[in-house]
Parts: C-alpha cells; sequence; structure tokens
C-alpha cells in the first residue's frame, strides 16, 4: 500500500485498473474524459491488461457495456451529465439482463443552459432504473467504492450493474493524498471475476433480455430487480465489513458527523459535503448541538439507517443538490417517506435547494439554515415548500444583468 | 492551513503550478491538496487553482475563498473584474504578480492593504528556459513563504509533475534552474494571521425569494445577435501573428482557417487580422504556404 497524491478520475481509472476489468467502452465526456485517458495510457503501456474500445456515443458505449457484461466478463465504462442522459434509455435495459457493471458518472449540470460544474440531476435521474448507486466524499471513497461497488453487483443475490458517482471539479479535478492499495491486497477483497450467472459464450447460445408481453409475467421481473437492489442493503453491511478487515477504513451506508447529540441535522451529499463539515464544525465551536449526515448509498434507499439517525432529532434540514423542477428537492422527499412512520420523527423538516450548477454555499447559509430548524416554520403548510440558496447579492446581480442586456437590447434597436 | 490561490491563462501554467506546490508539500510529509476551475475555453482564457497545505488534515475542499497566498500570472488579469483576483484578500496577504512594471497598479481603491509582489517570472522563463513557462517559476516564488518548502524538495517536485506532464529531461533541468532563481530571488515574506474560525464575523442573512422573470429574462437566450465581439478576446493573446503583405500570395488559407473569424479580406483581397479578437492561437501561422505570417511575442505580455 503506498500514498499517493491523486485526482479523483485517477482514483477512478486505478479502481478499474485494480479491479482488474476486462472491457471499457469508453466516449469521452467533460470532466470524466481523464478517466479514460489514463486507461488507454495504461492499456498502451501493458501496465493493464484490457480491451478498451471508443464508441460512437454514450448509448453505443452503455450498450456495449451491458453486452459485454452478458457474455461473462468484468466490465467498466464512465461518462458524465448530457453523456448519461444520451445514453439514458440502456439504463433501463442493462438492469434487466440482470448483468454487473460499474458505471462511474462524474457528475456535471444538466442543459440547458450548457454548464460545467456539479450538480446531481445527471446521476439521480437514474435512480428509477435498478442501477445501485454510491456517492463519494474523496478520491479515496471512489476508488474504494468502486471495488466495493463490483462485490455488491457481481453477488449472486443481487446482479444489478452500479454507479459509483463523484463530483466534476471538485473531485474530478481535485488531487489529494490517499491510500493506493497493492493488487494483492485487492484481489483478497475483490477476487478474479469468474462469472457465475447464465452467461453468453462460444457453445453456450442463449437469449437474454426476451420480450415478456404478459404483464403479470412483466411485474415479477420487474420487481425480481427490486428484490435483488433491497438484498444489496445487507449485503453492503457484509461487505463494508470486510473491506475494513482488509483495508482499515469502513463505509456505512450512510455517514455520521458529529450526531451523537445533535438535536439539528443537515444532510448533504458528494463532495460539498465537505464544505458542510466545515460549517458545521464552526457552529459546534459556537455551541450550536448540530451534526451532519452524509447519505453515500442512495441506491437501495437506506430507509432504516436514515429512520436510526433521524428519529428524535428537534429538525433536519435536508440540502438537495438538485431540484425536481415543479416539486423542489428529490432527496428530501425520499427521506420524508422513510420518515413518516416514525412517532418520534423530527417536528420540523425542511428543503433546501442549492449548489445547483456548482454554486459554492456561503458559511452564513448553514446559520441561517440552523436558525429556521431552531425556529421552526410558521404554519405546518410551509413544511412542503423547498427555500432556495440564493443570497439577496446574488439577487442583485442577476437584475443588473438583466438591466444591462435590455439597455444593450435598446441600443442595438437604436 | 496555508490556501493559496492561482490565477492565470489557459497554457500558462497555472494548473501545473498549483501541482507543483501540492506535490512538494506531500513530499514535505504535509497534508495537500490541489485542484484548478477552468470554464470551456482553453487557451488564454482564465483559469484559477489552488494548493492546500496542513500539518493537520485538510477537512475543507473546493474554491479558496479567503487566500493566504495569490498568484497572478498575467497582469491583464487584474483589470477583469470577473476573474475576482483579489477577492477574500486581507491585509498584508502576499500577491505575486508576473508583470514587466516595477510596481503593482491597484484596480480599485478599496481593496485590503495587500503586499504586492511584482515579479519578472516572463523575463525569467525566456531567459532560462527560451519558452515563456511559468509554472516551476512561479511554485517557486510561493514556496518561498512555506517554511517546510525546501528548493531540493520543490526540485524533486518539478521533476515529478512535469515529467508527468510528458516534458523531455533537459526542458525539465531548465525549469528547475529557473525555479531556483525565481526560489532565491524572492523576498522572504511571511502570511499574515488569519482569524480564528469561530471569531470570524458570519453575515447575517435573510432568505431571499427568488422573484418569476418574464419568458424573455427567464431563459438563457441572447435576443441581439453579435454581441461576442463585445468581449474583447485579444486580451487573451500570448503570441501574436504578423502577416508581410509583400510575402502574401492571397490564397485565402488564413482566412479560412482562422477559427475565431478574426481575419478579414480587403478589397484586393489581402488578409488583415482584428486584433481585438485575434487570440493568437497561430493556426494562421501554421497554414500559411509562403510563409507571409511571422510569430511575435506579446510585448505588452512579456515586456521583451
Amino acid at each position: 500500500m503506498a500514498r499517493e497524491m491523486l485526482t479523483g478520475n485517477s482514483a477512478a481509472a486505478w479502481g478499474a485498473r485494480l479491479a482488474e476489468v476486462d472491457y471499457v467502452p469508453a466516449f469521452p465526456i467533460t470532466p470524466q474524459t481523464e478517466i479514460i485517458e489514463t486507461l488507454v495510457r495504461w492499456i498502451q503501456t501493458r501496465e493493464m491488461s484490457a480491451r478498451i474500445v471508443t464508441m460512437d456515443s454514450e448509448h453505443s458505449m452503455l450498450t456495449a457495456a451491458g453486452t459485454a457484461a452478458a457474455t461473462g466478463v468484468r466490465v467498466f465504462t464512465a461518462t458524465s451529465s448530457q453523456g448519461l442522459v444520451y445514453g439514458f434509455e440502456m439504463l433501463y435495459v442493462i438492469p434487466g439482463l440482470r448483468v454487473p457493471l460499474v458505471l462511474v458518472n462524474v457528475s456535471r449540470a444538466l442543459s440547458h443552459p450548457i454548464t460545467l460544474e456539479p450538480d446531481h440531476n445527471d446521476v439521480l435521474s437514474a435512480r428509477d432504473t435498478g442501477f445501485l448507486q454510491i456517492h463519494a466524499e474523496s478520491c479515496q471513497e471512489v476508488l474504494d467504492s468502486i471495488l466495493m461497488a463490483y462485490r455488491l453487483a457481481e453477488n449472486p443475490r443481487v446482479l444489478l450493474p452500479a454507479i459509483v458517482n463523484l463530483d466534476g471539479f471538485y473531485l474530478s479535478f481535485t488531487r489529494e493524498a490517499m491510500e493506493l492499495p497493492s493488487l494483492e491486497k485487492v484481489r483478497v477483497f475483490l477476487p478474479h471475476y469468474q462469472a457465475t450467472y447464465a452467461h453468453l459464450g462460444c457453445g453456450t447460445p442463449m437469449a437474454l433480455g426476451a420480450a415478456v408481453l404478459n404483464p403479470s409475467h412483466y411485474t415479477y421481473f420487474k420487481y425480481q430487480m427490486h428484490r435483488a437492489m433491497e438484498n444489496a442493503t445487507e449485503l453492503h453491511q457484509e461487505i463494508a465489513a470486510e473491506f475494513a478487515d482488509v483495508f482499515g477504513r469502513r463505509y456505512g451506508a450512510v455517514e455520521e458527523y458529529q450526531l451523537d447529540d445533535a438535536d439539528y441535522v443537515i444532510v448533504m451529499t458528494n463532495s460539498f459535503a465537505s464544505m458542510g463539515k466545515v460549517e458545521v464544525q464552526r457552529l459546534r465551536q459556537e455551541g450550536k448541538k448540530i451534526g451532519l449526515l452524509r447519505l453515500r448509498l442512495l441506491r437501495p434507499f437506506p430507509h432504516l439507517e436514515i429512520q436510526r439517525v433521524l428519529s428524535g432529532r428537534k429538525g433536519v434540514a435536508v440540502v438537495d443538490q438538485n431540484i425536481s423542477v415543479g416539486k423542489g428537492g428529490i432527496l428530501y422527499s425520499e427521506i420524508a417517506s422513510a420518515l413518516y412512520g416514525l412517532t418520534n420523527r423530527p417536528p420540523v423538516f425542511l428543503s433546501f435547494i442549492g449548489g445547483l450548477g456548482g454554486r459554492r454555499f456561503r458559511p452564513e447559509e448553514f446559520n441561517l439554515m440552523l436558525a429556521l430548524l431552531e425556529a421552526g416554520p410558521n404554519r405546518p403548510e410551509e413544511m412542503a415548500r423547498p427555500y432556495l440558496l440564493f443570497t439577496e447579492r446574488e439577487c442583485r446581480e442577476m437584475q443588473r444583468f438583466i438591466a444591462v442586456a435590455r439597455a444593450e437590447g435598446e441600443s442595438y434597436e437604436a | 492551513m496555508v490556501e493559496i490561490r492561482f490565477h492565470g491563462r489557459g497554457g500558462q501554467g497555472a494548473r501545473l503550478a498549483s501541482r507543483i506546490v501540492g506535490r512538494a508539500g506531500f513530499l514535505a510529509a504535509l497534508f495537500a491538496q490541489d485542484f484548478s476551475l477552468f470554464g470551456a475555453e482553453r487557451r488564454g482564457a482564465p483559469v484559477v487553482s489552488f494548493t492546500r497545505l496542513s500539518r493537520e488534515v485538510i477537512t475543507r475542499r473546493g474554491y479558496v475563498e479567503e487566500p493566504d497566498a495569490v498568484l497572478v500570472m498575467d497582469d491583464s488579469l487584474i483589470r477583469e473584474t470577473h476573474s475576482q483576483v483579489f477577492q477574500g484578500v486581507r491585509n498584508d496577504t502576499p500577491v505575486l504578480v508576473n508583470t514587466h512594471a516595477t510596481k503593482v497598479v491597484p484596480p480599485v481603491a478599496d481593496l485590503p492593504q495587500v503586499a504586492f509582489v511584482p515579479l519578472n517570472w516572463n523575463g525569467l522563463a525566456l531567459r532560462v528556459i527560451g519558452s515563456v513557462s511559468l509554472s516551476a517559476i512561479a511554485a517557486a516564488s510561493v514556496a518561498k513563504l512555506i517554511p517546510e518548502l525546501t528548493i531540493d524538495i520543490l526540485s524533486e517536485a518539478i521533476r515529478i509533475e512535469l515529467g508527468e506532464a510528458g516534458l523531455v529531461p533537459e526542458l525539465i533541468e531548465k525549469n528547475v534552474l529557473a525555479a531556483g532563481e525565481a526560489f532565491s530571488q524572492m523576498a522572504p515574506l511571511s502570511i499574515p494571521e488569519r482569524a480564528a474560525a469561530e471569531s470570524r464575523r458570519v453575515e447575517s442573512v435573510k432568505l431571499f425569494p427568488l422573484p418569476f422573470y418574464n419568458s424573455t429574462s427567464a431563459g438563457p437566450t441572447i435576443l441581439h445577435p453579435g454581441s461576442a465581439a463585445l468581449r474583447h478576446t485579444g486580451d487573451w493573446r500570448v503570441e501574436t501573428p504578423e502577416i508581410h503583405l509583400d510575402k502574401c500570395k492571397r490564397c485565402f488559407l488564413c482566412f479560412l482557417f482562422c477559427p475565431e473569424a478574426a481575419i478579414a479580406l480587403d478589397e484586393r483581397n489581402y488578409p488583415h487580422i482584428d486584433f481585438q479578437h485575434c487570440k493568437g492561437c497561430m493556426i494562421c501561422y501554421e497554414e500559411c504556404p509562403p510563409r507571409a505570417i511571422f510569430r511575435r511575442i506579446e510585448e505588452e505580455a512579456y515586456g521583451a
């Protein structure tokens, strides 16, 4: 095991390399491209033995990934944002084939307006597909989660593909010191791949993904995916314990930060949770009983863990770095469903939208969220609405831009 | 913890500089993190990158809002308001500026009393390396502010990072040499104390309801075409193509290949460059069959 300075993207490439993947279909997109560039370089120098093929689109890339996995080889691929949604049809097809693979998504906010920095509307759009989802906060967690994702996905009780998510720029291009495990050690945790499920091969022809036109049969197959996903909840704990035994790092479905005696909890995900932790630490020093819950396993959704952590708290604020247009924060709704049946659920449960397009949080916004949690809503009806984290200054700046745009227009017309 | 912010233009080495300092910190057994943000444009476009070094585990991530030192690799960035070169600086924050001037004039009056350090990195790079590659030199200047970073550690970091970037050994050694000179010339400055996190004033904010705007203001629509010309991307140029009309055969190739449409033909079909918008990509220089286009290093940028 060696300590190395690696970006999130190189950590993802190392994940694929150490997992000794056989096949990598690829298509470039910012900010993911560095992953496949790194893999191409290693394959060229024979430091890595795999076949990489650049495809003509993400739709083809995902098709190739799913069908290759159906031949019983270990498959890795990566994309981001527009690329993920371009291949969207196949995101439903691959889980339906019941084949394991790992897809790394480097989060980037979706068009329009086209942009580069991260939010999670891209990866959360895939939440209903049947892909497992692990969201990483650090470069170390990217590599570790890829190894864990293969173990989860390939388990016969699961047999579903997995997405490992990392934030564009804030992780993909952030370099930090991390433990790079040796191949020998990785092999102890994730042995060389031997597919045990029915797979295509020379001399073993079969039809995968056959048509099922009978509604009750369709229901059977669809619900089997859900049962497999439920198995992954328990399995994640077992695999995490095994991972900790081998590598000394333990990952839960959720991460609890400063929660022991916390009355108030901020819920966040991915790399921006690091920024939330800094502010929670600051508020702690001011004597506030606040903590942070980071969701790491998004699919299967860890209902029981969330209930365990959030029950009995005085107030919970969910910060969604996404927006379901016409509804609000996606994770707020999901967490609300987990809490509804509890008699001691938090009486104040608020929704905040922040970090869209990579917008940076302001320290004072955490004071504001805490103040709102302490005060509670004026009327219970207000709890269903999302609050937007957007400062007066930003609003003034937008108004200035709009005024300039109008003035420009008038001067052009004149 | 020390947080350093690098402002540069694509191609000048701001990203690599932040990586060299990050690597040097890592080699000096500090906790280290480096990170870059850049837009969709490449050469010449504003780039910002960051390095954090600490004796304790680094819990911060992302944009450095309150830098302990700022590096400005192109003095034209000081005038670009959207580059936010001075964001979060405090009194005595070292601001190292690459300039051929001997004094840096602050662009706005209400700036804290930062410690401007004018440094002619271009001159040093041209003389020792032979090209305007600033990453190692800039890294060396700022490394002087951090006691743990010795010149030996810095040199090793330069060799690793420039080696990974694919530079040939001869060129790497020139960078190490130039960095050594920059390191020894840099004045010994200290980083001003930072207010403790808990005592830092946290502005009070209120919830700000974002109002609804009508459709013409609600979408990212540019109603009046031609506004891109208002952005003078000629500021990004670090090299300038110079057309010698006496050698020009009027083949139009420069006009056809210019990706910015910054070359126009006159009534006799001779090409002329619009320097307000020419980014200095030098594609015209590469394409010109009779070699009628020459390469000139931008005087204002380089103080040559």
